[in-house]
């Protein structure tokens, strides 16, 4: 019986010694994890055998650029450098490339708004021409006051803007309230209603926090963000002129863009954001990890009371009327397998992501050269975060559905001659896949990954506007239900058969006149003009997109002019359509069908042009 | 007096008698044609098959009009009491019919083909079914039958006017396309001026494509949209509105292509 306790005893000290030897090893293991269940050195691996970086000793031209960081606290537990600021004369990306923040520089807004809040300085909810200067507002069509909280939601109503929120030249920089007032869109929304991302409300807050401190927005950011953090390699300037070292290190810097593989040096693109505070700002990796090291940090280094930082996580926009947020007072809520608040950015050579989970004090920041696509922007961030499993937020309501019909992005042109493109971008909701319900109209759709099959989620909310349409609801812009989009968007396909109708038109009449043949058909000079404007109005139709593009934006001049040539245009096609609807009438049976061909022309091109507001240059 | 109407019917009897009723008949080789098209549609992929549309376009002309061409039977009709914008206008009405009802056929046949998917099961499960990869590679936005379509119609409407403007060259200056089709059938023809723009232009816009897709040439704002529409157009109705666009687009040429010829033919020395 001794010797029976005696072993049980034994047994039961074994049994602690291997617990106490084992549990810190087990929890050693466990630190080191992130929130996706890698392992540091399983990411890292991870990370080096990314189909594009392991490449880089390859066949292939491409390599991702950019620098990627992670860290968790004030702990730096990755950061690499990868391909090239200037390939041609073999300079790397390095720990002092400087690269643009694009949108990320929002959040410097945000952050600005959120102390000027707790030192009782500016009311969230308070209509924000109160801070403004009297009628700095020139277009607004809704009586609905606007607020700081609907600037940070991007409810404010204001469809995308048509004017270039890019410059070449720094001598074209104007003050920001100017520079604001030159470019302000149409108000197309009702305030609070619809969701459509917006530069220029972002600026027009950062224009507040100029108005309220009395000191320009760059000079608040440095001295109440960048000198409190140390952030020595970081302009926030429109020009850069607020920091010597970023403006000579930028003005190195080539951008790249992968192409079929191909390393395609895109050259150093310079451009400069006359409404600065929505992105201008340029730095460092190390500069952008120390901010999204003191936004992730339970002390709030930023504010005077951590309770504000911990407000300013708190959502101000849902997924529909659940309690899953999109919004956090200006930062972007993204559902990985945690939840993180951050931004991404974009501008016309840089792209950048941040995103911290300030639960665990994990952060994750990318910056890279290149415009378009690149893996660094988001791989590092589902390695680290997991994907959103599709089982997070309980079972499905059983509310499944397909989503018929199709949606429109309301960040576009609502008015105006861009209106075109909003109807290109249309989503037909039942390539979405199957929606399910998971209460209080938030939805998820579960997307299988087509090379291992892992399933994850998307969010996604659904409302309805006081029009009665329905919208799907996404962070970045509502999609708004369409009727009759076929029939929309056979007339814009119609108006630019029209177009190519005209190039034949004109064609057969040199033809005749070459044969010297007279027409046979009384006002078919009018006809040929009808069909000329019809292929005029086509041309500067896409003139407007080659400008826009070119330009990131139209000029007044570009504006008018083309507006005005649609206006020339429309009173053409409406004499040829009245001329053709009166040959109709006299005509006989055989050339009666050539009259009804020109009328139907000319009433699509009328139509196209009225509706497509082809010809509206003011007041976008 | 016969009417208008009886005359073009004539005409086009006239047309398949000597279509058929010679040995130079290139009948069969039209035939053989769509059937290859039908076959290749089944066996490899509809897509595949669809080919055979423009194939059709350029074959029309030389397999109808191969007699006349070589008999000269064209200067009968300077004898005959037929108009020769009767005659343009039915050899147009001809050669479009023609047209159309092979393409409807290949049409069909192809959607029967989309449905038993034989091609799948000559090649192993499906791992080889363009139409399914490229669906998926539009993350679903298009449809198989979508992208079929969008296949079908692209090279249907190249096709039509591939044979406007053989029919149109024919009618214009039929002894020269005949010796055109000649030379190109017996591989020596001789490059005349025209002949050298035109190669240098179908090199040029095939130089223009390679930078394009080399990324040395950015595609423009203007191609982009363009293309977007044509997209948006191939996701509605499973392509159809799209088709409807290649078709009046094509009919456009079509037309333009008839008063081409007959403006040239009526002052023609038959």
């Amino acid at each position: 019986m001794k010797n029976m306790i005696r072993k049980l005893a034994s047994a039961f000290c074994a049994s602690i010694m291997l617990f106490t030897v084992s549990a810190p090893s087990v929890m050693a293991e466990d630190e080191e994890k992130f929130p996706s269940g890698l392992k540091q050195s399983e990411f890292e691996n991870e990370m080096t055998s990314l189909p594009n970086i392991a490449n880089e000793n390859d066949s292939f031209d491409y390599t991702e650029s950019g620098a990627v960081g992670v860290f968790r606290g004030d702990e730096i537990l990755y950061t690499h450098y990868f391909g090239s600021t200037d390939r041609a004369n073999n300079k790397a990306v390095d720990s002092d490339s400087v690269f643009e923040w694009g949108s990320i520089s929002k959040t410097l807004i945000w952050v600005s708004v959120m102390q000027l809040k707790e030192q009782g300085k500016i009311d969230l909810d308070r209509d924000v021409r109160e801070y403004l200067p009297e009628g700095f507002f020139q277009h607004l069509s809704y009586d609905e006051p606007i607020t700081m909280m609907n600037l940070m939601n991007h409810t404010a109503g204001w469809q995308e803007s048509t004017y270039p929120i890019f410059a070449t030249d720094k001598n074209e920089l104007k003050p920001l309230g100017e520079a604001l007032q030159d470019i302000e869109p149409a108000q197309t929304y009702p305030v609070g209603e619809v969701t459509a991302y917006s530069n220029y409300g972002a600026a027009v807050a950062g224009y507040i926090v100029e108005c309220i401190s009395g000191m320009s927005f760059a000079d608040y950011v440095h001295k109440n963000i960048f000198e409190p953090l140390k952030m020595e390699h970081t302009s926030i300037a429109a020009d850069r002129s607020d920091n010597r070292y970023v403006a000579d290190k930028r003005s190195e810097m080539h951008s790249y863009q992968n192409y079929f593989y191909n390393c395609i040096d895109l050259g150093i693109i310079d451009k400069y954001c006359p409404i600065y505070p929505c992105g201008a700002a340029t730095g460092t990796l190390s500069d952008l990890m120390t901010y999204a090291q003191a936004l992730a940090d339970k002390d709030a280094p930023l504010f005077q009371h951590k309770e504000t930082q911990d407000e300013m996580f708190s959502g101000t926009l849902f997924y529909g009327d659940s309690d899953i947020p999109m919004w956090a007072h200006g930062f972007v809520i993204t559902e990985y397998n945690v939840r993180t608040y951050g931004h991404s950015g974009a501008t016309v050579s840089c792209q950048t992501n941040m995103a911290i989970d300030p639960e665990s004090g994990i952060g994750v920041v990318a910056m890279v050269n290149e415009p378009d696509g690149n893996e660094l922007l988001s791989k590092p961030f589902e390695l680290v975060f997991g994907n959103l499993s599709p089982d997070k937020y309980g079972n499905a309501d059983g509310n499944k559905s397909e989503l018929n019909g199709y949606y429109l992005p309301q960040r576009s042109l609502k008015e105006g001659m861009g209106k075109i493109n909003r109807y290109l971008q249309a989503v037909k909701g039942s390539n979405l896949g199957e929606v399910e319900g998971i209460g209080n109209g938030a939805y998820r759709i579960v997307q299988k990954a087509q090379m291992d099959g892992e399933e994850s989620a998307m969010l996604l909310g659904k409302k309805r506007y006081s029009d009665g349409k329905t919208a799907l609801s996404l962070p970045s812009c509502d999609y708004a239900e369409e009727n009759f989009y076929l029939v929309k968007l056979m007339l814009l396909a119609m108006y630019m058969l029209t177009g190519i109708g005209g190039i034949y038109v004109l064609l057969i009449s040199i033809k005749m006149k070459n044969h010297k043949r007279k027409a046979a058909l009384a006002g078919s000079r009018m006809m040929t003009a009808g069909s000329a404007a019809s292929l005029v109005s086509l041309i500067a139709i896409l003139a407007v997109f080659v400008f826009f593009n070119n330009n990131d934006g139209l000029t007044d001049l570009q504006l008018t002019s083309l507006g005005i040539i649609q206006i020339i245009c429309l009173a053409v096609c409406a004499v040829a359509f009245v001329s053709a609807v009166v040959n109709t009438m006299k005509a006989g049976d055989k050339k009666r069908i050539l009259y009804i061909f020109s009328g139907v022309s000319n009433a699509i091109c009328i139509c196209a042009i009225l509706y497509y507001q082809m010809y509206r240059f003011w007041n976008i | 007096m016969k009417s208008y109407r009886q005359k073009i019917m004539d005409i086009i009897k006239a047309d398949i008698i000597t279509m058929n009723g010679s040995k130079n008949s290139m009948t069969t080789t039209l035939v053989m044609s769509i059937i290859m098209t039908i076959v290749s549609g089944f066996c490899i992929n509809p897509a595949a098959g669809t080919m055979g549309c423009f194939m059709i376009g350029g074959l029309i002309v030389p397999t109808m009009f191969n007699s006349e061409m070589k008999n000269h039977g064209e200067r009968l009709y300077g004898i005959i009491p037929v108009e020769r914008k009767e005659l343009v206008t039915s050899r147009f009405i001809f050669c479009t019919a023609v047209f159309f009802i092979a393409e409807i056929v290949i049409y069909l046949m192809m959607l029967i083909s989309l449905k038993t998917q034989l091609y799948n099961r000559i090649f192993e499960n499906g791992e080889l079914d363009f139409l399914k990869i490229v669906s998926d590679m539009t993350e679903n936005r298009m449809s198989p039958k979508g992208f079929f379509n969008l296949v079908y119609f692209a090279s249907y409407s190249f096709g039509l006017k591939m044979m406007a403007w053989s029919l149109r060259s024919y009618l214009s200056d039929s002894k020269k396309y005949a010796q055109q089709m000649m030379e190109a059938t017996m591989g020596n023809r001789k490059m005349s001026k025209k002949d050298v723009i035109t190669g240098v232009f179908v090199l040029a816009i095939l130089v223009i494509f390679i930078l394009l897709l080399l990324g040395v040439i950015k595609i423009t704002a203007a191609i982009a949209v363009v293309v977007t529409l044509l997209f948006q157009l191939a996701q509605a109705a499973n392509g159809l509105f799209l088709g409807l666009i290649f078709t009046i687009e094509a009919l456009f040429f079509l037309i333009y292509c008839y008063i081409s010829a007959l403006l040239t033919y009526e002052e023609k020395d038959i």
